[in-house]
């Protein structure tokens, strides 16, 4: 790798590392500050003894999210910085031109950022834990005048016990967070790097990352269903899960599941999510690693198609098909209501409008040819085909037959 | 020190940028000329490596464009040069020195000599001022090839002769400067050879009076009535006709019997020949290769 450039770019980045420290730091803070220190953190500051007596549910931490959330986004699109001088014409000439291995560019502004959101999610992270750990110490303990104690019912009749910060479990959390940031950065360079300017890319990041949240809820059924939809096996599996951020779930459940001992059906509640669980793991270790791999060792885009509005690549397209193929199955599993026919319109106009807009904003221009408009249309056919097998299925199962058929037909 | 390029091809889409282009150059001043879209442009990110051929090979002193070893001896300065958009004269010494060795006395000195702010935002110059200090760059990087695109697009005349008296400086020390541009003028008393491209082919890759080999100029003044169809009757192509009051001037290419036979039948008042200017040869000449592209349409 090329250390002048390393080097002129850390400079040129200096800013963009404070706003990120910053911003992150700002936000563990606060929730390192506001959060309540017992009602939101069981699973790290108990211990294994502790838990089995105190037995409530361990949902995830206010602090938590707040320190990992603003990293992820800035994982999510610091891509965009880090690929930019692919987006426009002057930069990939004066880049792909320059005397440096191939792909050494990428890497270098990649490495540079990926250390730069670390270090700053490090930094607040640490931060955050020791104002934490100090509150839960001495200030916000529920009696301060009494020893600090949490009273509980149990078989050997009322027990008291101080809570204690166990810094190891952070560590865990904090490993794994960087992990998922790690792997997150990846994701989105891979997306990124299929576009050829920003808005394409913004675009990529968006549906990849719909994509990549959408692909185990097909794949997976639950046990525990109880919708009466065709979707029943789907249903709740989607609505309850379609999170905004895949691997805040996997994070959390990584870290229920180390902190509780290995005692997995606890942090993931039935087995159901237990399959789940293991199956969004493995996807997304799998993918994280394959991206990451890529970032560092893959193949460099040419520089022929930099900044260049040109048709957009099969891939790209095959991106957009995805994402509406899944909207196709997850939105008509809403639909658990007879009379809903209004809804049922309105979506699908909704998921052809979305199909449309997607790909105006890919080929940068609202106009589409004949060929192009043939996705858009598969979207509206696809999607009040599957509302109304959906909405047959509702009605057979209501022993409405005669209106099912006539609906199917 | 050499470019080779050998056959190569170039498409975007179902357009050919760069149809079976063949090539050779070596160290002086060498102009690319040619028509808007007629792909220079296409060339220089071939010949600098941003871009790969689809068909055929470029070699630069013997490595292919694309390696290292070839761009180590390529500056390649766009039409459109990057700059990030706080950028100084200061700041993009900076930022290319991580790449090329920069004479930085020569870059500070001839940014004084062309009046140019060193720590004043680029952004904020006009297109001209833009365009000096990514010269004045391009004329300190230390390497044997220099592909300059448009180079003295919207600079005033001094200062393209101070700049040509440099690249002529350069060609000297036994660089290779390729120029192209689309204003032939600018290139006048620069360039000692000019690679002239139409329609990505290439059309003459010569000296400039080769690029008026075989056609001549002609001025006449006819006592009756005389136009370019006349000339047609005559089996004269003409490749420029221009029509100033009485008198007729007319590009034709060399054809010592219609001459004759034109003036013998015509009796003009006046018709000799005149010579053509090292532009207009070149003018001519993508002229004369469009008439020709279009007879073999």
């Amino acid at each position: 790798m090329n250390k002048a450039y390393l080097k002129y770019q850390l400079k040129r980045w200096l800013p963009l590392f404070i706003v990120m420290a910053l911003v992150t730091f700002s936000i563990s803070m606060l929730a390192a500050t506001l959060t309540s220190a017992y009602s939101s953190y069981h699973w790290l500051i108990l211990d294994n003894q502790q838990l089995v007596r105190y037995g409530r549910g361990y949902d995830a931490s206010q602090i938590y999210w707040a320190m990992f959330i603003p990293s992820l986004l800035f994982a999510l699109f610091l891509p965009l910085v880090g690929d930019s001088y692919r987006f426009y014409k002057s930069a990939a000439d004066a880049f792909y031109s320059a005397p440096m291995k191939e792909g050494d560019i990428r890497k270098s502004r990649h490495l540079l950022l990926l250390c730069m959101l670390l270090i700053a999610f490090t930094f607040s992270f640490w931060m955050a834990v020791l104002v934490y750990g100090l509150r839960v110490s001495y200030v916000t303990l529920p009696d301060s005048t009494n020893p600090p104690s949490i009273p509980v019912e149990g078989a050997e009749g009322t027990v008291f016990f101080r809570p204690e910060v166990h810094y190891w479990g952070f560590l865990v959390m904090y490993a794994f967070c960087l992990l998922a940031l790690l792997f997150q950065y990846g994701y989105s360079c891979f997306w990124s790097k299929l576009a050829n300017d920003t808005g394409n890319a913004i675009m990529m990041i968006v549906l990849g990352t719909f994509l990549l949240m959408c692909i185990p809820f097909v794949f997976v059924e639950i046990p525990q269903a109880h919708s009466i939809s065709f979707y029943r096996y789907l249903n709740p599996f989607i609505l309850g899960n379609l999170s905004p951020i895949f691997e805040v779930f996997i994070i959390h459940r990584l870290c229920s599941c180390l902190i509780n001992y290995g005692k997995f059906a606890v942090g993931f509640g039935d087995s159901g999510n237990t399959i789940y669980g293991c199956f969004t793991i493995s996807l997304f270790l799998v993918l994280g690693i394959l991206s990451v791999l890529d970032l560092f060792l893959g193949r460099e885009r040419k520089g022929e198609d930099a900044g260049s509005i040109t048709s957009p690549t099969r891939l790209s397209k095959g991106v957009v098909v995805g994402v509406f193929t899944i909207a196709n199955f997850i939105y008509p599993a809403q639909l658990k209501e007879p009379g809903s026919y209004f809804t049922i319109i309105v979506l699908a106009i909704v998921l052809t409008a979305g199909c449309y807009i997607f790909l105006a904003i890919l080929n940068r221009r609202l106009k589409l040819s004949k060929k192009e408009l043939l996705l858009p249309g598969i979207v509206i056919i696809g999607s009040l085909l599957a509302f109304t097998f959906n909405l047959a299925c509702i009605l057979i199962s209501r022993s409405n037959s005669a209106t099912a058929i006539a609906l199917l037909l | 020190m050499k470019i080779e390029v050998n056959s190569i091809s170039k498409s975007f889409g179902s357009t050919k940028a760069i149809n079976e282009l063949s090539l050779s150059l070596d160290p002086g001043v060498i102009g690319l000329v040619g028509e808007n879209g007629a792909g220079k442009s296409t060339l220089f990110r071939l010949l600098s490596g941003v871009m790969h051929p689809d068909k055929g090979v470029i070699l630069i002193d013997g490595f292919e464009a694309s390696t290292m070893q070839a761009k180590e001896k390529i500056f390649y300065l766009p039409d459109d040069p990057y700059a990030e958009k706080d950028a100084t004269p200061a700041s993009i010494y900076n930022l290319y020195s991580c790449f090329y060795k920069i004479d930085k006395e020569g870059y500070l000195s001839l940014l004084n000599e062309l009046n140019l702010p060193l720590n004043k935002k680029i952004a904020t110059f006009s297109k001209g001022m833009k365009r000096q200090t990514f010269i004045a760059l391009s004329l300190n990087v230390d390497t044997e090839i220099m592909l300059l695109d448009e180079a003295f697009d919207g600079l005033d005349p001094l200062v393209v002769s101070i700049i040509k008296e440099k690249l002529l400086l350069k060609a000297e020390e036994g660089k290779l400067i390729f120029i192209a541009s689309h204003n032939i003028s600018t290139l006048d008393r620069l360039c000692e050879r000019f690679v002239l491209l139409y329609k990505g082919s290439l059309a003459v890759n010569g000296q400039e009076q080769d690029m008026a080999s075989s056609m001549v100029k002609y001025q006449a003044a006819f006592k009756g009535e005389f136009s370019e169809g006349k000339l047609h009757a005559y089996g004269f192509e003409a490749i420029s006709y221009r029509r100033l009051g009485s008198i007729h001037n007319f590009v034709i290419k060399e054809d010592e019997a219609r001459i004759e036979a034109l003036r013998r039948e015509e009796d003009p008042i006046l018709l000799e020949q005149v010579p053509i200017a090292p532009d207009e040869a070149i003018a001519l000449r993508m002229a004369l290769a469009r008439k020709e592209s279009k007879e073999g349409e």
